[in-house]
């Protein structure tokens, strides 16, 4: 198991549409992925999980990978959230 | 694989429709559709409309999951009348995250009748009262 954690910095945070491409990012590996708060923790290829997570910006979420690709999943995730999900 | 209908007030069901496919990042996926009650409309003509809506979709789907807005309203009284056991399903109160997770679920493959609780909970669940978790942050 891998894991990693990543500060949100895009100006909306995880809203709909960046979950959405978290989820189609994740949906893309084999491995178990979860994303969590200190609160609570979601499977990373459901969109309404992700949501609950209610991340906004400069919330500190924690990405856990676990299964056959899990450092690619893990880097591809943490890059997704580093590049602020393509916006601002 | 059920069909999915969304049959609710004016332009709600289109503009929900719209707003779960682009959250999805999709175009709006096969056998989803929306059907629009206009608020002139006329009981007889659009059950008329409506069941052939139904027909052709049980004719190439089997089953289909209506959602509707609202308990009591003309769209839920409407499709009300095309409930059939396994074969058409209305669940009510429709949300963007039960509409989400039905286009979500269909795409899985399961039947209509093992996903009918999940929804039903998931729309549920959605309904968060902000001061009831904002002492948790």
């Amino acid at each position: 198991m891998v894991e990693k954690d990543v500060m949100i910095t895009n100006r909306l945070g995880l809203h709909a549409r960046a979950a959405a491409k978290l989820v189609n990012l994740a949906g893309k590996y084999h491995s178990h992925i979860t994303i969590s708060t200190e609160q609570i923790c979601a499977d990373a290829k459901s969109i309404l999980g992700v949501l609950t997570l209610a991340a906004g910006k400069d919330t500190m979420v924690k990405i856990e990978a676990e299964g056959p690709d899990e450092k690619e999943s893990l880097e591809a995730i943490i890059d997704l959230i580093e590049n602020k999900f393509g916006e601002d | 694989m059920f069909g999915i209908l969304v049959v609710a007030h004016g332009e709600l069901g289109n503009l929900l429709l719209d707003t779960a496919n682009k959250i999805l990042l999709q175009e709006t996926p096969e056998n989803v559709f929306s059907f629009p009650i206009a608020w002139d409309c006329d009981f007889a003509k659009t059950k008329e409309a409506l069941d052939k809506k139904v027909d052709k979709m049980l004719s190439e789907l089997g089953s289909i999951l209506i959602l509707t807005d609202l308990f009591g309203g003309t769209p839920t009284n409407l499709a009300m009348t095309q409930f059939k056991k396994n074969k058409v399903q209305i669940l009510t109160g429709v949300n963007l995250p039960i509409l989400i997770k039905a286009i979500i679920l269909q795409k899985t493959g399961v039947a209509l009748e093992e996903c009918l609780s999940e929804l039903r909970m998931k729309g549920q669940e959605a309904i968060v009262l902000v001061s009831d978790i904002i002492g948790e942050k």
